[in-house]
């Protein structure tokens, strides 16, 4: 049976990694490389590292930083942050990335996602929505949530599919670094619009938001970041919850 | 043959990001190099092709560029061990139907198919138990059923059952790993698999 995936998100600027609340207040969590080797350690379903300041600034993704991650990651590594074109995934691949998030350049170049899948598949491409919510309604943001963009997050999605990504990656920032929990509604409704795996991102604050998502919407895998940053909690423990549920997870018995 | 007889070759034609793969080989400790040229095959003893994206291109440049012959010659005639992942076992089928129908390696009776889950998402991406069908020497020391990840829409169906060696279910049966002779394959990625993973390939390039 395939497993439902608890995917770490390490998300830096420059060589520290930070983590902020609704996109904003990024607090310092530490260097990059000694995270990367304890989630390789721990065994984690996947790693997932972003580059949060490259699109805004226009910067080139950091291969040699992914060269030096992905020697020490033996687990599916997407790398996301900054990437707008071929060129620069064909680079991220050579360095070592299994897969990379694609999000900003989407939304002046949506082709990238079909030109990403036609060269190096459907599998490799990630395509990244973080959305946020007005009156009962969603809109999307891009550069990091500095940039407003009319595009419905659950509309974009199915686009995405369709042009051939292999997964989407669905971020709330309303509930991002808040540990108040996932916006389910938000995820389902982005879930039912793809035939893809969906990946769920922001809120996550204890195991019971896991299994929350995993009991009311049908994402295949959940991307966290501040509950393993800010809390002792460690992705086999909110698996082995999961698994005492009832739900399907891979564990190193 | 001793740990200094061994010599892993990594096909890089273009069709996969070969990144990955030689590092876990790389880190395994065995003389590994990339192969560029199919004239670079002579002097290695077990090579590997990965592969991703589609079967069509990826068969057409084997062919275009000397490697299908190569191939064909390494393995069928002078029976050089080769392991296929994900797309590049794929390739060793007789036809693939990924973009249009294309002729693969043909180094098993086999055919490549989209897979057809009813209500379960394509890709299948992640993780899946593999339960070994048979005793092969790349799952020594491997328990059954271990999860690999997976990563792929398009699946392998063999003519003939005694070539898969392991099989998955994802809403259908799926071929996760064959073995014949010296040739094997695994749909999953080893490379990605974490401490199972490096135990596949390490079996492999001990063989």
């Amino acid at each position: 049976m395939l497993k439902l995936r608890i995917i770490p998100t390490l998300l830096f600027r420059q060589f520290g990694l930070v983590k902020g609340v609704r996109f904003s207040n990024d607090r310092q969590v530490g260097p990059v490389m000694p995270a990367v080797k304890v989630y390789n350690a721990r065994d984690v379903d996947e790693l997932a590292v972003f580059d949060v300041d490259a699109y805004r600034e226009s910067k080139e993704p950091n291969y040699s930083l992914v060269r030096e991650i992905s020697k020490e990651c033996f687990v599916p590594l997407t790398i996301g942050g900054g990437i707008t074109c071929v060129e620069q995934i064909e680079k991220l691949l050579e360095a070592g990335a299994d897969k990379v998030s694609i999000n900003s350049a989407l939304f002046k170049n949506p082709s990238l996602v079909d030109d990403a899948a036609a060269r190096f598949g459907s599998q490799c491409v990630i395509a990244s929505i973080d959305a946020v919510r007005y009156d009962g309604k969603w809109n999307c943001k891009s550069g990091s949530g500095t940039i407003n963009d009319v595009k419905n997050p659950i509309q974009w999605a199915k686009e995405l599919a369709e042009r051939g990504a292999g997964e989407i990656l669905i971020t709330s920032i309303d509930n991002d670094g808040t540990m108040n929990g996932y916006d389910i509604e938000l995820i389902q409704r982005v879930s039912e619009s793809v035939k893809i795996p969906l990946i769920a991102g922001g809120g996550a604050g204890s195991a019971h938001h896991i299994i929350e998502l995993f009991m009311n919407t049908t994402a295949s895998a959940a991307a966290l970041a501040s509950l393993f940053h800010f809390t002792q909690v460690t992705p086999n423990e909110i698996k082995r919850e999961l698994l005492s549920e009832g739900f399907p997870v891979r564990l190193d018995l | 043959m001793s740990n200094l007889e061994r010599v892993i070759g990594i096909i890089d034609c273009g069709i996969s990001n070969i990144g990955s793969i030689s590092q876990a080989v790389m880190r395994l400790g065995f003389p590994t190099v990339i192969l560029s040229e199919p004239h670079q095959i002579e002097g290695i003893t077990h090579l590997i092709l990965p592969g991703q994206g589609s079967f069509s291109e990826a068969a057409e440049r084997l062919r275009a560029l000397g490697w299908k012959k190569a191939l064909k010659q390494a393995v069928l005639e002078e029976k050089k061990y080769i392991l296929g992942i994900c797309l590049g076992m794929q390739l060793f089928a007789t036809t693939g139907t990924e973009g249009y129908k294309t002729n693969g390696l043909n180094l098993i009776e086999a055919e490549v198919v989209r897979m057809s889950t009813q209500d379960l998402r394509v890709p299948h991406v992640g993780w899946n138990a593999v339960f070994q069908e048979r005793n092969c020497p790349i799952f020594r020391s491997v328990k059954s059923p271990t999860d690999f990840y997976f990563s792929h829409s398009f699946i392998l169906l063999c003519k003939s059952k005694d070539v898969v060696s392991s099989i998955c279910d994802y809403g259908q049966e799926i071929v996760s790993s064959i073995s014949y002779e010296n040739i094997f394959g695994t749909q999953f990625h080893p490379e990605k698999s974490s401490k199972a993973g490096r135990q596949i390939l390490k079996n492999f390039c001990e063989i």
